[in-house]
């Protein structure tokens, strides 16, 4: 009798304390675990898609347009290119872009942003109102226009993404940082003599932290959208690079005959997003951040 | 009184100013950065025949021998006299080239712009009557759903479901570009359908939050206890307030809107100014892409100075704050 109530391991009480924690209880609803799931398979599939890839990306390695079977698990395309590598890469790509250029202009927008708040003065004017230039210019054509102006190639579409989406990174992180600095740990941190950039780095950037995460998540899901509309356009991505929103475009000629082709890349997108968008819900409730705030 | 006019002046003429700053932009991107305009026009294997003193001859012809900050001025002021100039390859107007273009999606655009109002406006007072109800969380989560599904996907789909399975309507669109604006209509409506699902799904959530946070503020509470019912309360006292965050969010909306209608076009072949935007895109046809930019982001701007008065007009403490 004793020993059964005696030993409670270790781990049970740990999974308690994890469970009543804000992350636990935001992955306790089910469509905030669906995201999550969603998002980790996407992730996990793109670092692991050179071994998971049954045949090489650009390779011909069967006839065109054969149905999902056997050799090739999801067929192969209009070339005879085996489509589930296609589609592993497709993810790679979307991930790389939108995630490289989204860090970027994470990174870039949070300084501007804290700067135009805390310092304020002619530079927040200057800042602010650069911001609402670029977020006037409706995001595809400032796109199109970008990378008119830049290019194509991976590189370049990392940049246009950095540039295009720091305006909205700059306004939110702004907002916050006006709010902050009326609080009393920032008057305190003045009020002990410490310098603009020490209250900036140490008092006011450690409580942007969720609000940052949540930030490039939702600025990710966005742009992963954008550069995929973007390439289904036939402005961004361009052959034999593989792109979801260039597949959906290519299938769009063969749609009668062939219509799981266009199936295919489109929920492989649409499940991408879906998860981001579901986790990054979730998640923001659980945080106290209200997401029509970005 | 004056106060307001003020108020008023100021926003129009902030909206001057970013429409300025917008062009900047627009000309930074097409003029200054692509390197050389005349180069990057012709063709590249024709390019070879031209000499030295050719291309020099034909910078001169456009003007673009000039200084930069001269012919940035010029543009600024033909932008905004809506003077575009004519295309560089078939030199005609690049007004009679957008016009009817502009037109269509104008039509296409203000229509599901209506039909996604009246949608938001119906799912966001009915979800928030009883928030954490059954209806709430089926629309809260649907318009998640929506939200997260890429427009062309969206467009793809309703040509798979009406075009291929059901045989109801064409998957491509085929009207003449100038055609009768009622003609442009009736072959919007499978557009401006897939526009709703992925606009409607964002301003809903807005105008939930908006209306869920007014419900709990003292002055409705007073409502209720003095016996008033819940329809009128939701209609008279909250909604006024929970649009507020909509019109706020309303830059982003328009903008929003526009990249869809090119996205959508593309997908129906809709002969609008998203389809002649790309077509100049990959033509470099510099002035038509400056104008259909100078005129998005003109709506734009026109979009959110509207809803900042409307801002103004409904919320008596935007106006007190200014006094």
């Amino acid at each position: 009798m004793s020993e059964i109530t005696i030993d409670t391991p270790a781990v049970p009480k740990r999974w308690n304390q994890f469970r009543a924690s804000r992350l636990g209880r935001a992955l306790s609803e089910p469509m905030t675990l669906l995201g999550v799931c969603l998002v980790t398979i996407h992730l996990f599939l793109a670092v692991f898609a050179q071994f998971i890839s049954p045949y090489p990306v650009s390779a011909l390695v069967g006839a065109p347009l054969m149905t999902p079977g056997a050799e090739f698990w999801l067929g192969t395309d209009q070339i005879g290119r085996d489509y589930l590598s296609r589609i592993l890469a497709g993810g790679q790509v979307a991930l790389l872009v939108s995630g490289c250029g989204v860090a970027a202009a994470v990174i870039v927008g949070t300084a501007l942003g804290v700067f135009a708040g805390y310092v304020g003065g002619v530079a927040d004017e200057a800042i602010m109102r650069g911001v609402d230039t670029m977020m006037s210019v409706p995001e595809l054509i400032l796109i199109a226009i970008l990378t008119l102006a830049i290019g194509s190639d991976l590189t370049s579409l990392i940049l246009v993404v950095a540039i295009t989406y720091m305006p909205g990174v700059v306004r939110v992180v702004r907002a916050r940082t006006v709010m902050l600095a009326t609080q009393d740990f920032v008057r305190a941190a003045e009020l002990r003599g410490e310098t603009r950039l020490a209250i900036m780095v140490r008092e006011l950037l450690p409580n942007l932290v969720a609000l940052l995460g949540i930030e490039l998540a939702v600025r990710m899901s966005s742009a992963i959208l954008k550069i995929s509309a973007l390439s289904f356009l036939g402005l961004g991505v361009s052959q034999p690079t593989p792109d979801w929103g260039l597949m959906v475009q290519e299938a769009m000629g063969v749609v009668y005959t062939d219509p799981w082709f266009l199936m295919l890349p489109a929920v492989a997108l649409s499940s991408l997003i879906l998860g981001i968008n579901f986790m990054v819900d979730g998640l923001a409730r659980a945080f106290g951040i209200s997401t029509s705030e970005l | 009184m004056p106060l307001i006019f003020s108020l008023i002046l100021q926003r129009i003429a902030f909206a001057a100013l970013i429409l300025s700053l917008v062009v900047a932009i627009v000309y930074a991107g097409t003029e200054i950065l692509p390197g050389d305009a005349i180069t990057a026009m012709i063709p590249q294997d024709e390019l070879v025949f031209y000499t030295e003193a050719d291309l020099k001859a034909l910078r001169a012809e456009y003007g673009m021998d000039r200084p930069v900050i001269v012919r940035f001025a010029e543009m600024w002021w033909n932008q905004f006299t809506f003077n575009f100039g004519t295309t560089l390859t078939q030199r005609e107007p690049v007004i009679d080239r957008i016009f009817y273009p502009i037109r269509n999606s104008a039509i296409m655009a203000g229509v599901a712009l209506l039909c996604m109002l009246a949608l938001v406006l119906t799912m966001g007072i009915l979800a928030s009557l009883k928030p954490g109800g059954k209806l709430d969380t089926v629309l809260s989560s649907g318009t998640l759903i929506a939200y997260s599904l890429p427009d062309f996907v969206v467009g793809n789909l309703f040509v798979m479901f009406f075009a291929v399975w059901l045989g109801l309507a064409p998957a491509v669109i085929m009207i003449n570009t100038n055609a009768d604006p009622l003609a442009v209509l009736a072959a919007a409506l499978l557009p401006v359908s897939a526009l709703c699902i992925s606009g409607a799904a964002y301003q809903f959530r807005l105008l939930r939050g908006g209306m869920i946070e007014a419900m709990s503020t003292d002055y409705v509470e007073r409502a209720r206890l003095a016996g008033l019912p819940t329809w009128r309360i939701a209609l008279v006292h909250v909604l006024p307030a929970a649009v507020i965050p909509m019109l706020n969010g309303m830059t982003q909306f328009v903008a929003g809107l526009i990249s869809g209608t090119v996205v959508i076009e593309a997908v129906f072949k809709f002969p609008g100014a998203g389809i002649e935007l790309l077509r100049a895109l990959s033509q470099r046809e510099l002035p038509t892409i400056q104008a259909i930019a100078f005129l998005a982001a003109l709506a734009v701007v026109a979009a959110n100075l509207i809803s900042d008065l409307a801002v103004i007009a409904l919320d008596p403490r935007v106006r007190r704050r200014a006094a």
